[in-house]
């Protein structure tokens, strides 16, 4: 399969004065197939967030990629200028974010802002723009597309909103949509239908998506594969519903438990003891292995490499035979 | 024995827009019937809009209801609740930072709970922060300094400090990572073994709810659509909403 974007060993590194730079990602790899979905999954501080803006190329001042590369359709963005950068964004890669009202400009009409993009990128007329970003709204289930056109974001839901920004994204024909929590703050029943739409959007388009989530089960409804971030690594990789069926890492393992099931009656969700570790003073070896059922004293002093455990499974684990 | 009865209360806002009496009535709370039994976690579910943050604020007394009647253990508190029993009831809120004082430090804020009870103000505040699974060490720092679980783990040892009758968890896990949200559940339910807390449990997450309720309300729109045992509610929904919002809920497997 063709990996639309494929990201190899990278480094982020913080600054800080009287110290050593602090790396905030870790040699973090992966890739995304044309036309499919790769989902990163992990909790605060763990680098996801941290993967998407490298890849977009907005890392805060201080931080910086030190080393790896970021290709997306065979060219490498790491040390590509800004202003070809700055292109690529709102076109070819498209952005979904967990606040749609930040993604969008208060005082003006939603259609006009969605217009705007398509007039940037396909130097249409201001008529025909509007027209196209009318339909673009239908397409993405705006209810009423030619009146909702006209409305400022505060007069829309919170599921329209997103929509409207799903939208915007659209007008700019990406090839790549990198969506950083985008249902986090909606509603169960918004939640669903918002995933429903980018998985409609993937089969008609054929557009890849990198699918950024604290939430599993966001993973296990619209992705086809899946990375598991902690503490700046991947520790696992591999398709979603087998990753999730039967993890190979143990914090994997640990954090389908701690899902807590809505359909079907299960014990206590089974909370993994501990913190995560604060990047400033890593436990040597495996980062995990404080909080590890299975640490064995090779954990201690030895951090596993992310090595193919089954084929098309990658886990970052001393012993991921033995696990799930 | 009902600790907490809910009887047909309204709890009503003016919108913006308009002046005076003119301004439109939002009904948040639209004529509710609860009743939380000692001992009992009542889970309260619906999405946001439908009342169930003004439903707990109403019932601890932060809003006033319109009409109708709350009663705690034999007691009227519709029209606030009288000094002796203002300690009984304690809540626990969704964004622990805004809820804490951001200037003092953790022993204090869990002490002022303590001293709030005169027969207890010698009580040991390491113990308290120890049974919420909190370092005792860290007594000293502020709550910026503690990462998200720990404050509100913070947040439930001050409530619990009081040794209320009635914990209100008002989305109290949301905020959190799955990992984090995972301990807190545990902690809750072992508090609840523990010192026997009676809850009302409120959040949008159907699987969080189904974790620790006994029994379940649904609320839409203001008002409670359906309520009953938790596992009857899950298994077989009467009502047109329950169902549409169980068949919207995301799940692992």
């Amino acid at each position: 399969m063709e990996a639309l974007l494929t990201v190899r060993d990278l480094v982020v590194q913080a600054e800080r004065p009287g110290a050593e730079p602090l790396r905030i990602l870790d040699g973090v790899g992966f890739e995304v197939p044309a036309g499919q979905t790769l989902g990163v999954v992990g909790e605060s501080g763990s680098g996801k967030t941290m993967t998407a803006t490298a890849v977009l190329g907005l890392l805060p001042h201080g931080l910086s990629v030190t080393s790896g590369a970021i290709e997306f359709a065979g060219t490498d963005l790491v040390g590509l200028p800004e202003p070809r950068r700055r292109a690529l964004r709102g076109s070819d890669i498209a952005m979904v974010f967990q606040d749609p009202l930040s993604a969008l400009n208060p005082v003006q009409p939603v259609g006009r802002q969605v217009s705007e993009v398509a007039r940037r990128r396909e130097g249409l007329s201001r008529a025909a723009a509007g027209r196209l970003a009318v339909e673009l709204l239908d397409r993405v289930g705006v209810p009423d597309p030619a009146q909702r056109a006209r409305a400022y974001p505060h007069q829309l839901s919170g599921g329209l909103r997103q929509r409207a920004v799903i939208a915007m994204a659209l007008a700019g024909r990406p090839r790549l949509i990198l969506a950083d929590e985008p249902t986090t703050a909606l509603d169960v029943s918004v939640q669903a239908r918002i995933l429903g739409l980018l998985a409609k959007i993937q089969a008609e388009d054929g557009v890849s998506v990198l699918l950024i989530s604290h939430d599993l089960r966001v993973m296990a409804h619209a992705t086809q594969h899946v990375a598991v971030m902690y503490a700046g690594r991947i520790v696992e990789r591999g398709a979603t519903r087998d990753l999730l069926d039967a993890p190979r890492h143990p914090y994997t393992a640990a954090l389908v438990r701690s899902v807590p099931a809505v359909h079907t009656r299960t014990a206590a969700v089974a909370p993994i003891p501990g913190n995560p570790p604060n990047l400033a003073a890593l436990p040597p070896g495996c980062r995990f292995h404080p909080r590890c059922p299975l640490a064995a004293d090779r954990c201690r002093t030895e951090a596993p490499a992310l090595r193919e455990v089954a084929p098309g499974r990658l886990a970052a684990c001393h012993f991921a035979e033995e696990a799930s | 024995m009902t600790l907490l009865s809910v009887e047909q209360v309204w709890t009503t806002f003016r919108a913006p827009g308009g002046r005076g009496l003119r301004r439109p009535e939002i009904q948040a709370v639209a004529g509710v019937d609860l009743t939380v039994a000692a001992g009992e976690t009542v889970g309260l579910v619906g999405e946001s809009g439908s009342g169930k943050s003004t439903l707990a604020r109403t019932i601890v007394g932060l809003e006033r209801a319109r009409r109708g009647r709350i009663v705690f253990d034999s007691t009227n508190v519709t029209r606030g609740w009288p000094r002796g029993l203002r300690r009984d009831v304690q809540m626990v809120f969704q964004d622990p930072r805004s809820s804490l004082n951001p200037r003092m430090r953790v022993g204090d804020i869990v002490a002022d709970g303590l001293r709030a009870r005169p027969a207890s103000v010698a009580a040991d505040v390491a113990k308290r922060l120890e049974q919420v699974g909190v370092d005792p060490a860290l007594a000293t720092r502020r709550p910026a300094e503690l990462s998200g679980g720990q404050c509100q783990r913070v947040a439930i040892a001050r409530a619990l400090a009081l040794r209320p009758r009635l914990l209100v968890c008002d989305e109290a896990v949301s905020a959190l990572d799955v990992s984090v949200q995972a301990q807190i559940l545990a902690l809750l339910a072992d508090l609840r073994a523990e010192l026997g807390l009676t809850m009302l449990f409120i959040s949008h997450d159907l699987g969080v709810v189904r974790q620790l309720a006994d029994r379940v309300a649904v609320m839409y729109r203001g008002r409670i659509v359906e309520q009953g045992p938790a596992e009857q509610v899950y298994e077989e929904p009467a009502h047109e909403y329950t169902r549409s919002l169980l068949a919207s809920a995301l799940e692992l497997h």
